[in-house]
């Protein structure tokens, strides 16, 4: 993945050099040619997605988009944050690469899970959760839509609040397949490593008002976003509400940035009202620009 | 009321298979169906039909691919073909569902690219219904829409073609399977294992690895596999039903003694034919394009039409994509911290 964005655009070519010097490997060539096994795990995943990510946005900025609002789900709160200049990219690339590792190393493989509930309310799902804890961790991990919320927690506890959901009338409740327990407590003693590297880089103020995960509120200064990035890690991704947050303050277009279109996927889930476009590569840099001078053509003419 | 855009220039007996196939789904499904085609012939198919009051526009469009175009040619080329104008009306919300007896390849190529795939859907998949023992289907995917597939690939086409069998035959836990050489799971090759072992994280109703016989055995729901190795099964299964039939009627003009045997068995031999008659089960779903699209045989008839704009209305109203995309992004996200 990427590899279109670095062939084409100069501004992005510099993202992928900037994060293998930062990193002193070449994430560009795991990005690029990197086997399917080498990218999946998390701290190659975490610098992979925002190195790409970030080199779409840096194509996108060329174009002269600048938006009024940037949000990212969990590590896509690093994107959006290098986007809003809060951050400097390569200290961006080197805290996500610890994120991941710290993350991964944080529960023992096989003790944590994530499941993906379906067709149940947050409130509901959270209910559950408290039903199947049974003093074990189980706990809201992803609020995506109205309609899915993952959780997380330990292998037991996660296991009992699947069935507890399937005979709640959950549409489906099923295991992920996923390395790690995100977003919950058993992430806390990733989240104090990390607290320790962040607390060691430099923050700027926004030039862009960020949304964050934790809060699903406007923040503007480095240090706000420095701490909900400490929270982030055994938090809640609070992405409905944050997409809310954003449709209730007048946005009414949103753009994808970075590999996949699952975020777009999502958006139509909670609002089919407002318009989606995403951006990963040349092409969809080219129909996105498009749409979205139609879109502001729409709007001076009601 | 659900729209389908209906490719009228698509099959062999096109327009009339698809004319006929529109009236039969418009009288008896309560769906609107857009013709799309050259409107002189399609309106003139249509005058020779009683169809007053019912729910069916023609939509004009100025080219036609055959079934000798590649499918790229046919994509970049004809752009104002029937397919190319339908597959417009889908993706610009002016119908829900595209239904072609079209070129399968052209089809494909341009659902997947003016259309776009679903989010976390990587390769859309075809996914064909074969009949089996115990008077059910068994639908096998994909048979066709990639030649190579990679195991993540699979374990998408796993939980589309579960979603749609759950949608279509209402079994509430279908069985899930992979299309190997041996049940075991040290048999197999490299794609399947790795898709073996991805199939068993999933909570899917995955009942392992099944053989190549085991496809019309009726003991699981779904079968995945790449769409090199589903397209040769099912071209070999096609082409073995042709064929029995043919040996069968030589042999039975053979002699008077299994000509009168003929006879006295005609329900039998009808009965069979029905099941193994494609034109029953109303063609094969394109998975994980952004509108639903359904592929129809070129040789279907207007029954087979009619069929398969009722799947297409089925997969419509029971909000299909939305169900694979819930599934799907839900892991995509969760995975990436």
């Amino acid at each position: 993945m990427g590899r279109d964005l670095a062939a084409n655009f100069p501004e992005s070519k510099a993202v992928f050099d900037a994060a293998d010097s930062a990193l002193g490997f070449s994430i560009t060539q795991t990005c690029f040619e990197g086997s399917e096994e080498a990218l999946k795990l998390t701290e190659n995943t975490q610098p992979a997605i925002l190195t790409v990510s970030t080199a779409a946005y840096r194509a996108l900025e060329k174009q002269g988009i600048v938006p009024d609002f940037v949000a990212g789900h969990s590590l896509g709160e690093y994107s959006a944050l290098v986007a809003a200049g809060g951050v400097d990219f390569s200290a961006a690339v080197k805290l996500v690469r610890a994120r991941g590792k710290y993350m991964q190393e944080a529960v023992p493989a096989g003790q944590g899970a994530m499941a993906a509930i379906l067709g149940l309310s947050p409130t509901e799902v959270a209910d559950i959760c408290k039903k199947a804890a049974e003093n074990e961790t189980v706990s809201p991990a992803n609020l995506n839509s109205p309609e899915q919320t993952v959780i997380s927690g330990s292998a037991a506890a996660v296991k009992r609040a699947v069935e507890i959901a399937s005979q709640s009338g959950a549409k489906r409740a099923v295991i992920l397949p996923v390395s790690a327990p995100f977003h919950c407590a058993l992430m806390m003693p990733a989240q104090r490593r990390l607290e320790h590297d962040l607390r060691a880089t430099q923050f700027n103020a926004l030039k862009i008002p960020l949304i964050t995960n934790v809060d699903a509120q406007a923040i503007s200064t480095g240090e706000e976003a420095r701490d909900a990035l400490i929270r982030q890690v055994t938090a809640p991704v609070g992405w409905l509400d944050s997409i809310r947050e954003m449709i209730e303050s007048g946005v009414t277009v949103f753009v994808e940035v970075g590999p996949g279109k699952v975020l777009t996927g999502l958006l139509r889930q909670i609002d089919r009202s407002v318009r989606v476009f995403n951006v990963e590569d040349s092409a969809t840099l080219n129909s996105t620009m498009e749409k979205l001078a139609q879109a502001r053509a729409e709007v001076r003419e009601p | 009321m659900t729209t389908i855009a209906v490719d009228a220039m698509g099959g062999d007996h096109a327009p009339r298979a698809e004319v006929e196939g529109a009236i039969l789904a418009a009288r008896e499904l309560g769906v609107r169906i857009l013709l799309v085609g050259i409107e002189a012939t399609v309106r003139q198919e249509l005058s020779r039909h009683g169809h007053r009051g019912l729910p069916i526009e023609i939509v004009n469009a100025t080219d036609v691919i055959t079934m000798s175009d590649s499918p790229s040619q046919a994509f970049r080329r004809k752009k104002e073909s029937s397919v190319h104008v339908a597959a417009r009306l889908v993706r610009d919300g002016k119908a829900e569902a595209l239904v072609s007896a079209g070129n399968t390849g052209a089809v494909m190529t341009v659902a997947r690219f003016v259309l776009g795939t679903l989010a976390a859907v990587d390769r859309p998949a075809l996914a064909a219904a074969f009949p089996n023992m115990k008077e059910k289907v068994t639908v096998i995917l994909d048979v066709g829409a990639n030649v190579d597939s990679k195991a993540e690939q699979i374990e998408q086409f796993a939980v589309m073609g579960e979603i749609y069998y759950r949608t279509i035959w209402g079994t509430k836990r279908p069985r899930v399977a992979l299309l190997s050489i041996g049940e075991e799971e040290m048999k197999g090759n490299e794609l399947t294992r790795e898709a073996a072992a991805r199939l068993k994280q999933l909570s899917l109703n995955f009942v392992g690895n099944v053989e190549g016989r085991d496809v019309f055995r009726g003991d699981v729901d779904v079968i995945v596999c790449d769409g090199f190795i589903g397209n040769i099964a099912l071209k070999i299964s096609e082409g073995l039903v042709e064929h029995i039939g043919a040996m069968l009627k030589k042999a039975i003009k053979s002699s008077l003694k299994s000509q009168v045997g003929y006879v006295l068995s005609k329900d039998a031999f009808d009965s069979f034919r029905k099941r193994t008659d494609s034109s029953e089960y109303g063609g094969a779903p394109l998975l994980g394009v952004r509108g639903i699209t359904i592929i129809g045989h070129g040789r279907s008839n207007a029954l087979a039409i009619k069929n398969a704009i009722r799947v297409a209305s089925e997969l419509c109203r029971s909000r299909f994509n939305e169900k694979i995309e819930q599934e799907l992004s839900a892991a995509a996200l969760a995975a990436r911290g």
